[in-house]
């Protein structure tokens, strides 16, 4: 295991090369630049702004520039925020988004487990048809419209939250929920469904006929194994939810990563383009390695050498 | 089971790691919690509430461009005047000037009890030090233009001198700035009000140049001299400035604490003031205003812009390939008189904008006092569809037969949308003319105005200062500004002319011919002037609108 551990790793570097390079020079061949404004900046001024930031350089010169700050860990000023590193926007945003991301991936396995095995074990009843109806409709519904229908019904109507912003526990609430939802629905089908098919197997039959607790069953031989494919899809989940928080962070004004990583494109900021990016990368390629190494923990039946 | 303990252990080992994460969260909210409270829960403190839209991209006067970092600027700093809610400069750390030499020399005497917030009084020097910061090229500022009036300004910007000793801004003594112009500007004592031109604290500078990086993690760090002090910056969620108890105007300083947050999604912002979370917001969503207009919260205030479509007159042929019909006057002006404003201000738009026949706005005074440059000026055309058509058959076009397809070109927006669509169906309706909608990215999009790649283009622009100047030298042929590819050398010439003159009757007037050039060419044809529509809570009182887009707070208070 440690050598395929050492293996992946050392993959991972190499991915996050090529992560770079492309974002480079993709970024680069938008049309438009940082500066770029309405009201055009005179050109002695804007060949000012270009000599600082190196833009008027050639682009494999920039890119050879960039590569060597990124080995120091040195993801470069931002562009639109001139008094700003990309380093500090990534250390003061990332935990926002990982506490809401956090809460957000608990509220989801735990709810979402919980439904779906509730669903498994009453096949076919009132609440396994009611589960799953609200399960299509809260992964059909995209978060832009749930968001505000929580602000107005839970901030306007019965002013028990706060509509927007970060700070206090409250706050956390809405937006948590947003995001929770559509994984919650997720989890509890992929729950119900793994949980049934490991329902019917024969371990599980004979642990019954030899008089074993419902609930023991349930924990002890179902459930770990029902939870193989949940755990899985764990790990992706908390990436995407991560990187995927953009809307739910504009709706509630919250100040996470997931905003930097779409304005930054609007902007044309190249270096909160490229240090975002591969910020999330490497924590995309993280999530996936950990993905393995449980499911390798998990299943008996898999074996890394 | 041991497999089980494993993956436990590893949750366990997760959750840790999350937890650690929430737990510097938790000390966040600690500090959170007591400024979040709005009216009432601060014993007796005033707090104002205010929707600034966006996160300031800087707080360095030097380097700020847009209306949210200037509004936070204008209530932490004052320049040598402050406009009143009139646009009108004031006295403020100046508090007399002489005017000598036909305009070309200034000689400012500040006040002597301006303090900055550390206690160090506020000098000459702090100001021909930040002017010249502003100006020298490793600042790269962006607005560093607007200090080009300045003599040899422009040229130590572009390295064609490189003492700044030469730039035209001296302090004689501690309480005596002289500035040196290269022109007469008769709105200079406004251009002294703009950020740009605020004076910084040399003493602060020199020992740290990396100023104002940092003020966020040390807010003691941006030292300044205005009505409120920095108190925390919480990037991208909101922005507390408190009184400054160091201000030479304190007394007129009502509120204690100003809370700008930076909400950026319209409808959120909404939301939060009908949940008594915001006093103030601009930017009403236009979906909304219908709820909004009849109450009491809904304010229309003033600001100096105008919208209007940019037309490519430089360009022979279309984007389609095909002769460019624009390049005749006459079709402009046919396409001018057949667009039905009323349409747009009054069903689209409906926060009581104008519709537009002239370029410059209302709200800029004319030569004599009392009289508007717009109202002198008076309307350039009007709507007439019967004179439209006659127009565009004279052209070759009766009824737009072989009229070739034009595109429309705007930065993606729902209510560019709606308007190009407005406009679509009008021509083609009234003119027989066909018209593509293309919707491009922001700055893709200002690209492509820049490169001349399309046929018509929505456009905006808003003064920088209140004077018609500000909107009639974008179009002169060398201007960065100027699209179009229009070129009239009368018009330049009389710009030019309107530049250096020092009686100001004369300048207006010649201002008034190059409006008339403008409007008979018409390589930009107005539709409407811009409103500002604020959501204002009742208890909000005393705010200053300036007609350049800021709100200023200085001598606002809560009644409740």
């Amino acid at each position: 295991m440690g050598r395929f551990i050492v293996r992946r790793l050392a993959l991972m570097v190499i991915a996050l090369w090529v992560v770079v390079t492309v974002t480079f020079f993709l970024a680069h061949m938008i049309p438009g630049g940082p500066f770029d404004r309405e009201k055009p900046v005179p050109e002695a001024i804007k060949k000012n702004l270009e000599e600082k930031y190196h833009l008027n350089e050639p682009m494999w010169k920039q890119y050879l520039l960039y590569l060597n700050d990124i080995i120091h860990g040195d993801l470069g000023p931002s562009f639109k925020y001139p008094d700003r590193t990309v380093n500090d926007i990534i250390k003061e945003s990332f935990p926002v988004s990982a506490q809401l991301g956090f809460w957000a991936v608990l509220m989801a396995t735990f709810v979402g487990i919980s439904l779906g095995s509730v669903s498994a074990l009453h096949q076919g009843e009132l609440i396994d048809s009611f589960s799953m109806f609200f399960a299509i409709l809260f992964i059909s519904l995209p978060s832009f419209v749930i968001a505000p229908i929580f602000q107005y019904i839970f901030g306007v109507k019965l002013h028990w939250l706060p509509v927007a912003n970060w700070g206090s526990w409250k706050h956390m609430i809405l937006p948590a929920l947003s995001l929770a939802l559509g994984p919650t629905a997720v989890i509890a089908r992929l729950t119900r469904a793994s949980m049934l098919e490991v329902l019917s197997n024969d371990y599980v039959k004979a642990a019954r006929a030899r008089g074993l607790s419902g609930l023991r069953v349930l924990i002890v031989y179902a459930l770990k194994n029902a939870l193989i494919p949940v755990v899985t899809y764990l790990f992706p989940l908390i990436a995407a939810i991560f990187t995927g928080s953009f809307v739910v962070e504009k709706i509630f004004n919250i100040p996470g990563l997931g905003r930097y990583y779409v304005t930054s494109i609007y902007n044309r900021d190249y270096t909160v383009i490229l240090g975002v990016t591969v910020f999330y990368a490497a924590f995309l390629i993280l999530m996936n390695l950990l993905a393995d190494i449980t499911y390798a923990l998990l299943d008996p039946r898999i074996r890394y050498e | 089971m041991k497999k089980f303990r494993v993956f436990l252990t590893l949750l366990l080992v997760f959750g840790l790691i999350f937890g650690m994460f929430v737990g510097c969260g938790e000390q966040k909210q600690e500090q959170g919690q007591g400024q979040e409270q709005g009216q009432g829960q601060e014993q007796s403190e005033m707090v104002l509430r205010y929707n600034l839209g966006t996160e300031p991209e800087t707080l360095d006067p030097a380097k700020a461009t847009g209306v949210p970092e200037m509004t936070v600027m204008l209530h932490t700093f004052d320049g040598l005047t402050r406009l009143d809610k009139d646009g009108k400069p004031q006295p403020a750390v100046a508090e007399s000037w002489e005017v000598k030499n036909d305009g070309k020399l200034y000689i400012f005497h500040l006040r002597k009890d301006v303090k900055w917030s550390d206690g160090q009084p506020v000098t000459a020097h702090d100001f021909e030090f930040a002017w010249k910061r502003a100006l020298s090229p490793e600042i790269a500022s962006e607005y560093a233009y607007q200090l080009y009036y300045i003599k040899n300004g422009e040229k130590y910007n572009t390295g064609e001198i490189t003492d700044p000793n030469e730039v035209g801004v001296k302090a004689i003594d501690d309480y005596t700035l002289q500035v040196e112009l290269e022109q007469p500007a008769p709105y200079f004592l406004s251009l002294v009000a703009f950020p740009t031109l605020y004076p910084l604290p040399e003493h602060v500078l020199k020992a740290n140049p990396d100023w104002p990086k940092g003020i966020d993690k040390d807010p003691n760090l941006y030292v300044t001299n205005g009505p409120f002090v920095l108190a925390e910056w919480s990037h991208h969620d909101k922005l507390v400035l408190k009184k400054n108890p160091n201000y030479f105007d304190k007394d007129k300083v009502k509120l204690d604490k100003l809370v700008f947050y930076m909400v950026e999604d319209a409808n959120t912002a909404v939301q939060m003031f009908e949940n008594e979370e915001v006093d103030m917001i601009d930017n009403i969503p236009t979906a909304q205003i219908d709820q909004w207009k009849d109450k009491p919260e809904f304010h229309i205030d003033p600001i100096l812009g105008t919208y209007y479509i940019l037309v490519n007159v430089g360009s022979d042929k279309t984007m389609g390939g095909e002769k460019n019909p624009l390049q005749d006057v006459r079709v402009r002006k046919a396409i001018a008189m057949a667009i039905n404003r009323s349409v747009i201000t009054d069903k689209i738009l409906k926060a009581g904008q104008q519709p537009a026949y002239a370029f410059v706005p209302p709200g800029i005074p004319d030569a004599e006092p009392g009289k508007d440059f717009r109202q002198v000026g008076g309307n350039y055309f009007s709507e007439d569809l019967q004179k439209a058509k006659e127009l565009l058959a004279e052209a070759g076009y009766p009824d737009g037969k072989g009229f070739p397809k034009l595109i429309y070109l705007y930065n993606t927006s729902e209510g560019h949308k709606k308007i190009g669509e407005a406009i679509q169906s009008m021509l083609k309706e009234n003119l027989g003319i066909e018209m593509e909608l293309q919707n491009q990215e922001w700055k893709v999009y200002l690209q492509s105005r820049n490169e001349g790649q399309f046929d018509l283009a929505r456009a905006g622009w808003l003064g920088d200062y209140v004077d018609p100047m500000t909107f009639l030298d974008m179009f002169v042929s060398t201007s960065g500004n100027n699209d179009t590819g229009w070129a009239n050398p009368q018009y330049d010439d009389l710009i030019e002319k309107a530049k250096y003159e020092t009686d100001n009757a004369k300048r207006v007037q010649y201002m008034h011919e190059a409006e008339d050039i403008l409007m008979q060419d018409m390589p930009i044809i107005p539709l409407y002037f811009y409103t500002n529509p604020r959501l204002v809570k009742t208890y909000v009182k005393n705010y200053a609108a300036i007609s350049l887009g800021w709100v200023d707070f200085k001598e606002a208070y809560i009644q409740k």
